[in-house]
């Protein structure tokens, strides 16, 4: 993934926070139809509140970078791991790129 | 990201928010207008013309119980499906992430709107089946032309899927249909419950009581289901209420059901308060998306009904389940009530609310509610007797 790659939400999946736990519902399925749910940990609900079709993954990792105590090694890792699995399940998409935002330009291998 | 049970989850959740007093539970009344007359309702014909919140207003309420921390919502009326904005409510509620019970009579809801549900898919569509029979539904109900459509809302809905429950209070009116209202649910595959108290009106007016029907009338005609529902009841209640019992022994805890320590209701005016049949007090909540014009028409509305409300009146959703809260735990028990000794206790519906609107108080013992748990207590002794009695003869006792 490229720090140039902007990512959007899919509006058919919608996060709530209770409690301190973030959770993904699917907006189009009820609750007997739901077997497990997806949590997201502080740093992972930060990353889904930023991701929003126009921040660009450099700019969301330099977000991070400010907000939490890690290093970039350590943020790219996570946020690898994490749009990993997000992708995965359809809770994002990459929607474009974008040229000069952020760290831009430099890819990183998750 | 990590992928949990839900079930254990929402058990951690529901532990966390009785520990913390939080509203993960909440009834929203959206209107109290409705197209049925029925003579047994607990809302005051006179409360249809009060008026309601705007669409924004709503949105504003919707809003503040999702940052409270309330996950669960009721939508309920009046009828909700009689506001021409609902399904926009409805669908800005599954946005902000909510799970959503719509609590309807069915008869509005047609071949468009049950598409629209099938889509939007809600936990569930609770319909109240006040009988089978077309005479007794429109004697219920006050009103004809809507026996069919009920009907057919219902087929509407089950044919695409949208998970279905059903409710009946029960009434003299429909008292000998109960068993075939029940195997009707059963035969849809959804979950059916009978409402054996009714409640006197929110203004105090006890003529619902009037109406009701009566266990051995309903069982003598055929309820199969009743005995062994009432036993699993008996022995459901006898649990809870032992655990009820012990948590009457300290003073503090009245209200077991969870009202005003996880759940709440809103009224059609945007007043938060502990439960739909518990009027007083209702604490307004500040919907701050009014215009002045809206301010000005609402103020218009509300004074001609008993709640007048300043344009700046109201606070925080947030502040008013804090005063809820506040007014739930300073009610005492007392020594006036009577329930941790009542040897009727385990066979009981009596709850503060019934309380209230008989008596005025949190506490007194009602003598609706007495009556009914006698009636179930001497249903479940015949039971029981009978059952003995078949076993014994089995076992070549007798």
């Amino acid at each position: 993934m490229k720090d140039s790659t902007v990512f959007d939400k899919n509006p058919d999946i919608v996060s709530r926070t209770i409690e301190d736990e973030t959770i993904l519902l699917p907006v189009y399925r009820t609750s007997e139809e739901i077997n497990c749910l997806y949590t997201l940990n502080e740093s992972a609900a930060a990353v889904w509140d930023l991701i929003d079709g126009r921040r660009s993954l450099g700019e969301i990792k330099e977000a991070m970078l400010r907000q939490f105590e890690a290093t970039p090694e350590e943020i790219d890792k996570e946020m690898g791991i994490l749009l990993k699995d997000l992708t995965e399940i359809k809770a994002i998409t990459p929607v474009k790129e974008t040229k000069g935002a952020g760290r831009a330009g430099r890819a990183t291998h998750t | 990201m990590e992928y949990k049970d839900y079930d254990q989850f929402w058990q951690k959740i529901h532990q966390s928010a009785r520990e913390k007093g939080v509203p993960l539970r909440v009834m929203f009344e959206l209107t109290y207008r409705c197209n049925f007359n029925c003579a047994h309702c607990y809302i005051p014909t006179d409360f249809r013309t009060k008026g309601e919140l705007t669409t924004q207003e709503v949105f504003s309420v919707l809003d503040q119980l999702k940052a409270a921390g309330c996950f669960y919502l009721g939508f309920t009326g009046g009828e909700p499906f009689m506001r021409a904005d609902f399904m926009d409510i409805l669908w800005y509620a599954k946005r902000a992430g909510f799970q959503v019970i719509i609590y309807t009579n069915g008869s509005l809801i047609d071949e468009k709107k049950a598409a629209a549900l099938a889509k939007f898919s809600p936990n569930k569509v609770d319909i109240t089946i006040p009988a089978l029979s077309k005479e007794a539904f429109e004697r219920i109900t006050g009103v004809t032309g809507y026996w069919d459509r009920v009907f057919h809302a219902i087929d509407l809905l089950h044919s695409l899927g949208v998970p279905l429950g059903f409710k009946t209070c029960l009434l003299r009116e429909n008292e000998l249909e109960i068993a075939q209202i029940q195997e009707f649910a059963a035969s849809l595959g959804s979950l059916y419950r009978l409402d054996t108290m009714l409640s006197p009106r929110l203004d105090g007016d006890p003529e619902p009581y009037c109406y009701r029907g009566t266990l051995h009338l309903a069982k003598s005609h055929g309820m199969p289901a009743i005995s062994n529902r009432m036993t699993n009841f008996k022995c459901q209640m006898t649990n809870e209420f032992q655990m009820s019992n012990d948590k009457l022994k300290d003073k503090n805890i009245l209200f077991t059901c969870g009202a005003g320590r996880t759940q709440a209701a809103v009224t059609p005016l945007g007043e938060l308060k502990l439960c739909v049949i518990i009027d007083r007090p209702k604490i307004t909540i500040d919907t701050g998306h009014m215009t002045q014009d809206t301010r000005e028409n609402l103020q218009i509305t509300r004074n001609t009904s008993h709640v007048t409300r300043n344009k700046n009146e109201g606070v925080s959703l947030s502040e008013a389940w804090e005063k809820l809260k506040e007014t739930t735990e300073n009610i005492e028990a007392g020594k006036k009530h009577q329930c941790p000794e009542c040897e009727l206790a385990p066979y009981c519906k009596w709850c503060p609310a019934q309380s209230w609107l008989a008596h005025g108080t949190f506490t007194g013992c009602v003598p609706e509610s007495r009556a009914w748990a006698q009636m179930v207590q001497e249903s479940l002794c015949s039971d029981r007797e009978k059952m003995l009695k078949g076993y014994q003869s089995k076992a070549g006792i007798i």
